[in-house]
């Protein structure tokens, strides 16, 4: 009997010797999983590499990407008070494609101070908030408005970072806390962020050249690339797949036009014309071989079609419309791009004399 | 719903796995599982839950039906396979049928419609059928607890992309799934998961990465291009497939079921039949078992053994999906079955590193129609690896490094089920750091599993 007692309970206190060891092993588990996440994250916010924070404090680490938004406003300032008498009488706005138009050249072709106003990664939002900025905040009234429209700015989906969140006064809606949290944190736990803020912290040891710059009418200038094509070393082929990937990633997650984005562009439409101002809206589009891969296995060609419908509607309005999604008829030989998704001056000055070819000065 | 998405890891898999071990008896752990099947399955396409749940409930039907009227056994079990089948054919053949009907005969037209493929219906169709004939060959008893079978069915871990498990498999372990949780099933679970999903998100997504837009106009391609694209290819499905069959192995542990093993170094055979047993395993013995035997197998002399093998493949080729491009994948290599075992004594006097090379090169030949959209397309892209050529479009240099940092994988690490994992505390740890990693590489883009297309 005694036997049979002993036995049951050294079986017993096996049985709880296994079932603590399966909890504590669970929890180092647990702990290896979120330890790490939970310093990574505390890290990414003080390293802060694309300056999703406004930190009073300042940063102490370099941003690896250019605070267009911010930069923008400052050059603003600083091309309004260089020439206080001539106000700025044309207006770019768009995405990035559009801030490669340059503003001198546009300048001189239609006798309008210029300024470029492009935004990275623009949406409708981002283009109206900046037309307002220029037309209320600053009192300029523009004669003419360039707008670039795309399906990537028409899309609802989008990351804090490409927003106008650093200038939440430029914004038009301000995300809530919770709105703030979901879309900043599944971004930060990325390997695309963690590499931001190892580069971040490289940079911080290494100080390195800016890769891209403005002209101080807004201009945006790639400068490391510029310089490859100055010491001949540029090869445009290099890059393409792996920017072919990101541009289908962001269309991947699409699969509608935002009306909200609709909305806000024809706003803008509307709000410059109704201040005097000729607007002319021309579609922007990503390189021929960029377009055909992303209209594989995605919705893109069926969004390029809503697009196309958003320039008919903008054109009801009263606005000049140019599609230039497709840029053979400009470039047959697909060669005047930066990457995947960007022209360079080549294409960006036969984009210019499309758009302007109606200005009468 | 897939292993590597949010809503899997931080919402599905943790509160399954909680309400399971809170969970006291069978009864309660099966219906449990069999629901997270559902919800599963059915946040990809709802409407399907019905399909799947008729198919459980018909071919359970029919188990007992096969136990309790012996004499109506071989007809009972035929009109259960017929009706499966017949669902597999609506869903995925038909369209493909009637296009090619089409094509041969345009006078004689079937309609054609526009049918959705129920994501998964190869692999549990499979899981019934096997069930059906094991219970009529008297390899399994008949399950008598209807939620028992629906859980085999509907287990998450394996529903939409395998491995194809059977009944008598996993039978022990389901009629056990009240015992607590073994610090050996955790260890092995979260390990196998881990594993897997570094094998996903870090190898196979970052090769896609590359290949995909590579891929895209073949036509660009040089030689060279060309075979490191069939080379990367390869490496993606091998790390994509087996990272899958890794992460269902572990989340079956994590349940207290032990799912078996998918592959077993597949790159390493030493021929085409020895490629076909360490290769998605649970096909190929599947197939072995329920047809290339049922036709007759290697028994009636060497040219029916030739045909068989012939029509196994093929068969199994044209499971992958309807499309020629998966029937020319399959007959390929039905002709190197037959072809290795006519020149079997030749074969075998060659070197085992010549062998295993020449193997995976024929394997990886294979996987051209494997991938193409087309036979058009896979024709061009064979063009481009056979007959020398150069191109302004080069293959991006990390494509080739991740061929490289592949290749160098396959040939030296371990296949998962031989590396031993030590239920020591530095472990879990370490396998929660690495999933980590893997989650910030999941955030980075959406991808989905490749045999989920199957």
């Amino acid at each position: 009997m005694d036997a049979v007692v002993s036995s049951a309970a050294s079986i017993h206190a096996r049985s709880i010797r296994a079932s603590s060891r399966t909890w504590s092993l669970g929890a180092l588990f647990l702990a290896g999983c979120f330890g790490p996440a939970i310093l990574y994250l505390g890290l990414a916010y003080y390293v802060n590499p694309v300056r999703d924070f406004a930190v009073a404090a300042g940063h102490p680490f370099p941003a690896v990407r250019s605070d267009y938004r911010n930069e923008k406003l400052t050059l603003l300032d600083a091309y309004l008070e260089a020439a206080p008498r001539q106000p700025v009488g044309g207006l770019v706005l768009g995405s990035s494609r559009s801030m490669l138009l340059n503003a001198e050249r546009l300048g001189r072709h239609t006798g309008l101070r210029f300024f470029n106003f492009g935004l990275a990664s623009a949406k409708g939002e981002d283009t109206l908030a900046a037309l307002r900025w220029s037309m209320g905040r600053k009192g300029q009234v523009p004669k003419l408005v360039l707008i670039g429209l795309d399906v990537e700015s028409l899309r609802d989906a989008r990351s804090i970072g490409d927003s106008l969140h650093p200038l939440r006064e430029l914004a038009t809606g301000e995300p809530s806390t919770l709105e703030y949290l979901e879309a900043i944190v599944p971004r930060m736990a990325a390997w695309s962020y963690a590499r931001s803020v190892l580069l971040s912290i490289y940079f911080a040891v290494r100080p390195r050249q800016p890769v891209v710059g403005f002209a101080p009418d807004g201009t945006l200038q790639y400068r490391f690339l510029d310089g490859q094509r100055r010491a001949g070393t540029f090869a445009l082929s290099a890059d393409m797949p792996g920017c072919m990937a990101l541009c289908r990633r962001k269309i991947e997650e699409t699969d509608a036009l935002s009306p909200a984005q609709v909305r806000y562009l024809k706003t803008t439409v509307q709000e410059a014309q109704g201040a005097g101002a000729k607007v002319v809206v021309w579609l922007t589009g990503p390189h021929p071989q960029t377009a055909a891969f992303m209209a594989v296995g995605t919705e893109y060609s069926q969004l390029l079609s809503g697009a196309r419908a958003v320039l008919g509607e903008v054109a009801a309005l009263g606005a000049e419309t140019h599609d230039l999604h497709d840029t053979r008829s400009l470039d047959p030989a697909g060669e005047g791009w930066y990457d995947c998704n960007h022209f360079d001056n080549t294409n960006a000055t036969r984009v210019e004399h499309v758009l302007t070819a109606s200005w009468e000065q | 719903m897939v292993f590597n998405s949010n809503v899997f890891l931080l919402v599905f898999l943790p509160i399954t796995f909680a309400l399971f071990w809170l969970a006291r008896d069978k009864t309660q752990r099966y219906v449990l599982l069999a629901l997270s099947g559902f919800v599963f399955y059915g946040w990809w396409d709802w409407r399907f839950c019905g399909l799947l749940l008729f198919s459980a409930l018909f071919s359970y039907a029919a188990g007992l039906a096969i136990e309790r009227f012996p004499a109506q056994g071989r007809r009972i079990a035929y009109f259960s396979v017929a009706v499966d089948l017949a669902i597999l054919g609506v869903f995925k053949y038909y369209s493909f049928f009637a296009r090619s009907l089409r094509d041969a005969i345009p006078s004689f037209p079937l309609p054609l419609l526009e049918i959705t493929l129920p994501i998964g219906i190869s692999f549990y169709t499979f899981h019934t059928i096997s069930y059906v004939l094991d219970v009529y060959s008297k390899r399994v008893r008949a399950a008598t607890n209807i939620f028992e079978y629906i859980t085999y069915v509907n287990l998450f871990s394996q529903l939409v992309a395998g491995p194809i498990v059977r009944f008598r498999q996993i039978e022990d372990d389901l009629a056990h799934i009240d015992g607590p949780l073994k610090p050996d099933m955790l260890v092995k679970g979260v390990s196998y998961f881990t594993i897997g999903m570094i094998k996903k998100v870090i190898i196979a997504d970052q090769i896609a990465l590359y290949l995909n837009p590579a891929l895209q106009d073949v036509a660009t391609l040089s030689s060279v291009g060309a075979w490191t694209a069939a080379f990367a290819y390869s490496l993606q499905l091998y790390f994509d497939f087996s990272g899958y069959s890794d992460m269902a192995v572990g989340l079956g542990c994590l349940f207290g079921l032990q799912i078996p093993i998918n592959f077993a170094a597949p790159y390493r055979a030493t021929g085409i039949a020895d490629f076909w047993r360490r290769w998605h395993i649970s096909l190929s013995s599947w197939l072995r078992d329920y047809l290339y035997i049922g036709l007759g197998g290697n028994r009636h002399g060497e040219w029916k053994t030739y045909r068989n093998l012939m029509l196994t493949m093929v068969l199994g080729g044209l499971w992958h999906g309807a499309n020629w491009t998966f029937l020319i994948w399959g007959a390929y290599h039905g002709l190197l079955l037959s072809l290795e075992k006519m020149l079997q004594p030749w074969v075998s006097r060659i070197p085992v590193l010549v062998r295993r090379i020449a193997t995976y090169l024929l394997v990886v030949i294979g996987w051209v129609p494997f991938r193409a959209d087309s036979l058009d397309a896979a024709a061009l892209w064979l063009h481009r690896m056979f007959v020398p050529s150069a191109s302004a479009h080069a293959v991006p240099v990390a494509l080739t490094g991740w061929v490289a940092v592949g290749l160098l994988l396959i040939a030296t690490v371990p296949e998962t089920h031989e590396i031993r994992v030590p239920a020591i505390r530095r472990w879990a740890f370490a396998s929660g750091f690495a999933l980590f990693i893997c989650y910030l590489f999941i955030n980075n883009g959406k991808s989905v599993f490749l045999y989920y297309q199957f």
